[in-house]
Formats: C-alpha cells, structure tokens, sequence
C-alpha cells in the first residue's frame, strides 16, 4: 500500500487537509451550526434549494396514484432484504462474477482504499475520473489517491465545484447546494485559467470543456452505486448530468463502490426502488440516466470499459444487523429526509460532524443518526441531540424510516455511556426524583420559584403562584357546572398494520393505465426538456430526422446500427456524413475520436417507458455507448410497438440476460448544480429527440 | 358521575398556571365536571426525549396510577397527549400489565380540541356569523404528526369565531423540542425567528398554538416579529364568555 495512508478507519474521521468550517473543526455540531446560522446568505440558499427539493418531491409521489401503498411495500422489501443480507450479497457476487465483473468485500475504510488503489495501480492509471460518492467520501478515497499519486478529478458539476472549493459535499445530493454563482465562477477562473462569466450556462459549459478531457484521458472511472440487483449482479447507477454514463463508459477500468447494504434481490424489487429514488430526491419520475451495468465491455460489444470492479463496502454496516439500529440500513440516501428537516434547514449540511474532524459525508437526520453508528458515538455525541424530534423526516422517507425513534435511541445510548456530561445527567436525576414524588415536587417547586431571579435570561421563569396552588384555594369558587356526560369515551389510536409476513413481498403490481401511453410518454419526456416527433411510418420517421439533422446544419453523424436505421444515410445534398461503429472495428481508440467530434448521434430503443418517457438503450454488437453520449445532440428513431406502460411493465416483460451497459434515458443531459438552475447538456447531449412511428 | 380530570401539563402547572385555568372555565362552561388529580406531577417526556429512559418509565407508570380512577383525561397540549398515548405503550411494551394500563389510559386520554370536536363543542356559545381575525395556526410536531391532529384545532377556532390564514409551513417545527432548546440554543432560536417571521407574513397578528411548549419558545420571538403568541385554551376561553 502507498503512503500516507496507513492508519486505520479511526484516522478517516480525524484528519484531512480541508480547513475553516468546510475542513477541521473543534466543537462540533453546535459550534459549526452558529457559523452557518450568521452566514446569512448561505441560510438562504439552503433554505430556497431544500424548499424546491421537498416541493418538488410532494408533487412527484402525488402523481403517483399509490404512492403510500409503494412506500409500505418497500419497506417490506427493505427489512426483508437485510433480514437475508448474507445470502443476497453472495448470490450478487455469484451473479456478477458470472457476468464478468471482479466482486470485492471490504471490511473498513482502510480496506477498500487498499483495494482501490492496488487497481489503479496494477492498470497504471494516473487520472481518476469520479462520478459523485457518498461512498467514496466515506472513505476518503480522494486523498488516498492523491498520495498515491493518482489525481483524482470529481465530474459531477456540484462535486467538482466542492472539490475544486476544498470543501466537503454539503448535501446528499445536492453537494454545492451552499455556494452561488459568482463563487462558482471564482473557482472555475482559479482552475482554467479562462476567464468565465458569473452566468450559469457559460459556467456549465466550461465545465462541460474542461471534464471531457478527463472522461477521455482517465485510466480509471470511479462510482459509487446506487443498488445492486442480485440475480443479475448488475449495479445500477443514475445520474443527471451524464458524468456517471462517461465514467463507467470511456475509461478503461471501472470501480464501483457500495456499501454492503445497497442490494436488492430481484429486478421486482430494484424496480420498487428506482420508482421512489429519483422521486423522492429531486421529485423527478427517474434520474435522467439510469444505467444498468452488468460486467465489463462483452465479446462484440463496440466500447466499454476492459474490466469492472465492485467494492462493498461493510465499514461497520453489518455490526448494526440485527440490532435496534438495523432499520437506518433501509436507507437508499434520497436525501428527501434532509430538505424537510427544520434543523438541517437552519445548520447547513457542514454542521453534521465530530468534535474535532471533518463534515460527515451523511449531514440531515440520516446523517445524525447514521454518522454516530459508523464512526463513533463520542466522536459525534452531539449528532443525535442534533434534532427536534419534530418527524418530518418519518413522514417524507420512501422507506418510512422512523428516525426519530433511532435519534432517541442514541440519546439512551449517550446516557448509558456517560457522554451526557455530569451537570446534564444529575440534574435530570435530580429532576425526575422530584417529580417521581408528589411531595418532592412540591418543595422542590417551590424552591424554583424562590431561585427565579436568578433565573437565566432565555429560562423560562416559574410562575408566582403555580396552578395546583391556584387550583386548591379556588376550586370551591369555581363550581362545577350541572354535569354534562360525555357518556362512554374511547379514544384508540389507528391501530398498527399487523406485522408483515417474513420474506420478500409479491412484486408490485402496476396499477397505472394510459388512454393514450404515446402521448404519455409525449408529455413526461416534455416536462422533461425532451423533444418528441410522432410519425405516420418508418420511412416518415428518417425523414424527419434527416429534415432535424439538416436544420442543426451537422458536419458528422454517428449512429448505431440495425433496424430501423440501417441504411438511413444524406441526401446528396443535405452536407453531412455519416459513421458506424463497423466503419471503425479494431479500432476503438479512431470510434471515440469520431464520436467525440460527432455533431449528432443516431439511435434506437429497445423499449419506450410510457409513464416517465425514457427510451431504453443498450450496448451490443454494432451499438455503442458513445453514440447516444457524446454528441451534443441525441436523435432516436423508435417503433411504437416498442412502448411499455412503466419500468414495472417493462421489466416484467423483459427477458434474457443483460448486456454490458442498458441505460435509461429520460431527457437531455442536465444539471441544477449551480444555484438550483436547470442548465442543460452538462456532460450528455443537451438535446434529445425522439422520433415515433408505429 | 363522569368528571374530567385534568392534566394541565408540568409546565402550565409551574410555568403559565393561566392556561389551566382557562382550560377549567372552558371546559367547566362546555358543561363539564373537571378535576385536578393532585398526585400528578409530570408525563415524562423530557427525560425520554433526551435519552432517560428509565426516569421516563417511572414517571409514565406515575402518571398512569395517577390517572386509573378517571374515565376522561384532557390535556391542553398535543405533545404530552403524544407522550401518553404513543410512547408509553411503546416505553411499556415488554411488561405486559404495565402495557395494558398504558393502553387504557391512551384510549381515555383527549388533546383539548379533540375533545371539544368530539363531544361537539359542549354547550360552549357558536361565535356569530362575523368572524373576527384573522389567526393563524402552528401545527406542533406531535400533534399532528403522532396523533394527526390538524383540522381540530382550526375547527375550534372557527367556532370560536377567528378566521385561521395558514402559514407556509405551518407544520414546520418552532424550534423548542424539550432539551433541543437548551442544547442547541442558537439552532433552537433561529429556528424559531423562521417560525415567527412566517406567522408574521400571514397579516395575522395572532399566532395560536395547542401546546405550551411551543408557546414559551415562540412568545420568547413575538415581540420582534410583532405578533402575539396565544393559547388555544386561553383564545376559546376569552371567546366564549
């Protein structure tokens, strides 16, 4: 193992290069929220983003027309899944070994690091491109890297914002959620040299410039994973920029890392969770990609990663199993938790940390609750007081985690372990003595009273005469009236739904119906800065992509082959050509050139989602990932009959194995990373067009 | 003879005793007969929100002998009607007798607004056909969230006569949580100042709350925003002499 990095997991909490309250920073929780609560104009900006988030999210699961009943559902896949935890992670690593891909168990931090850099290392690879990781933040995978003399470039829009800033992601999903333009502009100035508007589309597309070259250059792309299907040992991924499609794509080795807890056992249940993941976070039916990855690059396939690496990361995971915390391992990090929490709102997501470290990669209630679990009651003592009880977060959790419950938890747990301070602990002994007795109480009342002038200003004071003392010298006054009955009184709370029964649930039903699926899907890609053109055949269908390629006014088009595209080719006098991935066999180096200089890309699907208007595209002899990716334009020409109701229906339907790479695509590349402001073509194409005919 | 007893809460008790007091005058007028039961003294909840779990059982086994004799309970606050009737059964749940004298209580006991929208409102005066106002109403986080207790306390309010303006978020937590507000003090206040500033924003120039708790942390901000911080016992009691 390369240096600087030997000590163990502790040192992961304890140390790091970051500085101010971004880096290390004694006091924790409360001293870091009173510098975030004067920074007036990050409050605002939290607090703006998080509303959009949470309003957003509430307008997504109420066009759902059972959303409830899902959320109950996947609880039950959750608890039914970590009940099983053991055996899905072998069948997940039986599966993606069989698929191609190098299956890696690390045990902590250290571990995982170790395996990381021992692959870096053994494929001589200099740059890393990373794709956004909470996972990775966990274990502060960057620095190991950077000692290792691995240069790590983060290509999320918002977390290369941070990491260019020095900072920790100050959101789950959302990681610049605190930063404005204008900062962003001084960093990108800093890191280009260029000199770059305060605007957001000229910031995007500088980012856009400068990331390319990483995506081309890496000798390792970096993920996290947001669930793993075990009878597939495929890991899936979503993104939004497209940054997460180019990592996993154009570098010739692939890691993921996810930690142990991320499995879902079929695609019945990874279906259940991608419905609510994307909604719950940023209230969008599904992320714009979400990528399937099954293995490395296949025999025939055009492109694609050589190898494929997943880490599962256990880092003190498996310790909370079968204990009263195991329910937090239910958690697919949504972040819904976080834009709803009074105290988030108000601290900032750089609040949630230890004494003495850095932020918790977890900010929010997940993060109190789950920051102390892994890595250390005392360090974080002051994570679980970090909240008001208040069970916003309960009420908004797909998989209605009840944090509350686990916050006070740890708060038994902090009194148990003595960490409650000893002024705290005998004066609530004190307290609840005197109250456990009514003539205590008394005297004791009695004697606050006595003390209230020395009552501490914000202290509420005792009364001058309380009201048992009112109460006895005028209750005799204070007649009761002729007796009204309110007559046999029960007031029972809604009972509990029974326990469920144990084991997977039957995989959900789709309960959605469309009059009209075409218009449906017409209208979701829409909403979703999308482009659809209905047709009346196929032939109609190429003409209008050829009349849409002819208005950009193209130079190169790259597409994909097999129907309906075969043969589809310009006029002698529309100005462009055209390349296929067979035009450039043996040499996949030349392809990418060609798609990187493509003007537009042509493809497919192999289906259509109705309900959230994705095109389904995967890789395969003569279909490569570049072409629906690289490009700044995206043109896909697609049969209706290939037309699925929703990702449930599809599914359902779906047969045979996967291939390397599926992905779905819900809309031209974009980013809300900058000040919340939707900028389109981050990484992806900024436009995509979807020709239909039936 | 069916009596209510009433359980003003420790904080009302020590803290604002006119609140109890009007409970009593409210609920005595609505026709009721109500009883202070001596021996109380507090639910507990401080002590098991902030991780004392023992001193909370001995105070929820208290509270429940305390209260067994009596066929109603009302308490002028949705938290510590929380407390009773959804954590002590959890608190309680692994003795089984305990568990149950917890579940009889829990199906006895009433939050004040529930109670008067349940028994009707008693034969407390309807407010004539112009209302006053308007209010505006915050949601304390048990109340609504524990026992789902929203449209009641509005419903009173309209049968006492005040219009009720919402707030953007009037579930959003005012920042008091027990031992949260002496914990994290500063988080505690702004969170307040957010609540206060949105109350302010209604117009309403009153801001009524079910629970105490939320009213000491509240009121402690009404002056610089302007706006008085009320009761919900104390608004119904003065608005239906």
């Amino acid at each position: 193992m390369s240096g600087g990095i030997e000590s163990g997991q502790k040192s992961d909490q304890e140390s790091g290069p970051k500085s101010g309250l971004k880096g290390d920073h004694k006091g924790g929780f409360r001293a870091a929220a009173r510098i975030a609560i004067e920074d007036v104009k990050l409050g605002r900006s939290v607090e703006a983003a998080t509303g959009r988030f949470r309003d957003a999210r509430e307008a997504a699961l109420a066009e759902l027309p059972d959303a409830d009943t899902l959320r109950d559902h996947f609880k039950r896949i959750r608890a039914a899944t970590l009940a099983d935890l053991p055996a899905y992670l072998e069948t997940f690593k039986a599966n993606a070994t069989t698929a191609g891909a190098q299956v890696h168990f690390a045990r902590d931090a250290a571990d995982a690091r170790e395996l990381i850099l021992e692959i870096a290392g053994s494929h001589g690879a200099a740059l890393a491109a990373k794709s956004k990781s909470m996972t990775t933040e966990e274990i502060r995978l960057n620095e190991a890297l950077e000692a290792a003399g691995v240069r790590p470039v983060e290509t999320d829009l918002g977390e290369w914002i941070v990491q260019l800033a020095g900072e920790a992601p100050a959101h789950i999903i959302a990681p610049a959620i605190h930063k404005t333009k204008e900062q962003v502009a001084g960093l990108f100035v800093a890191e280009s040299g260029e000199d770059v508007p305060a605007e957001i589309p000229a910031l995007t597309a500088l980012a856009r410039r400068r990331l390319r070259e990483t995506f081309l250059r890496a000798g390792i792309g970096i993920s996290g994973g947001n669930l793993a299907v075990a009878e597939t040992g495929s890991v899936v991924l979503v993104t939004n920029e497209g940054n997460g499609r180019m990592v996993t794509s154009l570098p010739p080795v692939h890691v993921a890392v996810l930690g142990i807890e991320k499995i879902a056992p079929t695609w019945a249940e990874a279906a259940a969770w991608l419905s609510l993941l994307a909604r719950s976070a940023t209230g969008q039916p599904l992320s714009i990609y979400t990528s399937v990855i099954t293995g490395p690059k296949q025999p025939g396939d055009v492109d694609g990663p050589e190898a494929v690496h997943i880490v599962l990361l256990d880092n003190g995971r498996s310790r909370l199993l079968g204990t009263k915390y195991e329910e937090v391992l239910q958690c697919i990090r949504c972040g819904a938790c976080l834009n709803v929490c009074p105290v988030y709102r108000t601290a900032g997501g750089h609040a949630y940390r230890g004494e003495t470290g850095p932020p918790s990669p977890y900010s929010g209630p997940i993060g109190a609750v789950v920051t102390p679990l892994l890595f250390g009651l005392e360090e974080h003592k002051q994570l679980p007081q970090a909240s008001s009880l208040c069970g916003a977060c309960r009420d908004v959790c797909p998989a209605r985690i009840d944090l509350p419950r686990m916050l006070v938890e740890l708060r038994n747990d902090t009194v148990a372990a003595g960490l409650d301070g000893t002024a705290a602990s005998t004066l609530a002994r004190l307290a609840a003595g005197a109250l456990g007795s009514g003539r205590n109480f008394e005297f004791a009342a009695r004697l606050a009273r006595f003390g209230r002038r020395f009552a501490g200003g914000d202290l509420p004071r005792p009364a001058a005469k309380s009201f048992r003392e009112t109460w006895r010298e005028a209750e005799t006054n204070l007649p009761n009236p002729p007796v009204a009955d309110p007559g046999p009184v029960s007031n029972p709370l809604p009972e509990p739904p029974p326990a469920a029964p144990a084991g997977l649930p039957e995989p959900w039903r789709s309960r959605r119906q469309f009059a009209e699926p075409a218009r449906r899907f017409r209208e979701a890609l829409e909403k979703a800065h999308g482009e659809v053109i209905l047709t009346e055949s196929a032939a109609e269908a190429l003409a209008e992509a050829r009349r849409v390629l002819r208005e950009i006014g193209v130079m190169t088009v790259v597409a994909d082959e097999g129907e309906p595209l075969d043969g589809f080719a310009p006029a002698p006098d529309d100005g462009w050509r055209i390349a296929r991935p067979g035009d450039h066999a043996g040499d996949p180096e030349g392809w990418r050139a060609v798609c990187a200089r493509a003007d537009a890309g042509l493809t497919s699907a192999e289906a259509l989602l109705a309900e959230t208007g994705s095109l389904v595209v995967s890789s395969g002899p003569g279909r490569s990932r570049l072409v629906s990716l690289l490009p700044p334009i995206h043109i896909a020409v697609v049969p209706l009959d290939r037309l699925a109701t929703d990702l449930f229906t599809w599914l359902e339907g779906r047969t045979g194995p996967w291939p390397a790479n599926t992905v779905l695509v819900s809309g031209p590349s974009k980013t809300a990373d900058i000040e919340q402001t939707l900028s389109v073509g981050v990484h992806g194409p900024a436009r995509l067009v979807v020709v239909l005919f039936p | 003879m069916p009596t209510l007893a009433l359980l003003p809460t420790c904080l009302v008790d020590q803290v604002l005793p006119e609140i109890g007091v009007a409970t009593v005058k409210l609920l005595r007028r609505a026709g009721y007969a109500v009883d202070f039961p001596a021996g109380q003294t507090c639910c507990g909840q401080p002590f098991f929100n902030a991780g004392y779990r023992a001193e909370a059982v001995r105070l929820a086994k208290r509270t429940i002998v305390v209260f067994e004799p009596y066929e109603t309970v009302v308490l002028p606050s949705g938290s510590c009607a929380a407390m009773i009737r959804v954590e002590y059964p959890h608190l309680l749940h692994d003795d089984p007798e305990w568990r149950a004298r917890a579940e009889a209580l829990d199906a006895k006991t009433f939050e004040l607004s529930e109670f008067l929208v349940r028994f009707e409102w008693g034969a407390l005066p309807r407010a004539a056909d112009n209302p006053e106002g308007p209010a505006t109403y915050h949601d304390s986080c048990h109340m609504c969230r524990l026992l789902g207790l929203r449209e009641q306390p509005r419903r009173v309010l309209e049968m006492a006569g005040l219009a009720v303006t919402e707030m953007d978020e009037p579930d959003r937590c005012c920042g008091f949580g027990g031992t949260f507000s002496l914990k994290m003090p500063e988080v505690s206040a702004a969170m307040a100042r957010e609540k206060l500033r949105q109350a302010a924003a209604t117009g309403a120039g009153l801001l009524v709350t079910a629970d105490p708790g939320c009213l000491v942390q509240m009121r402690r901000f009404a002056d610089e925003a302007g706006v008085r911080v009320e009761h919900l016992a104390a608004v119904l009691e003065e608005r239906t002499r």
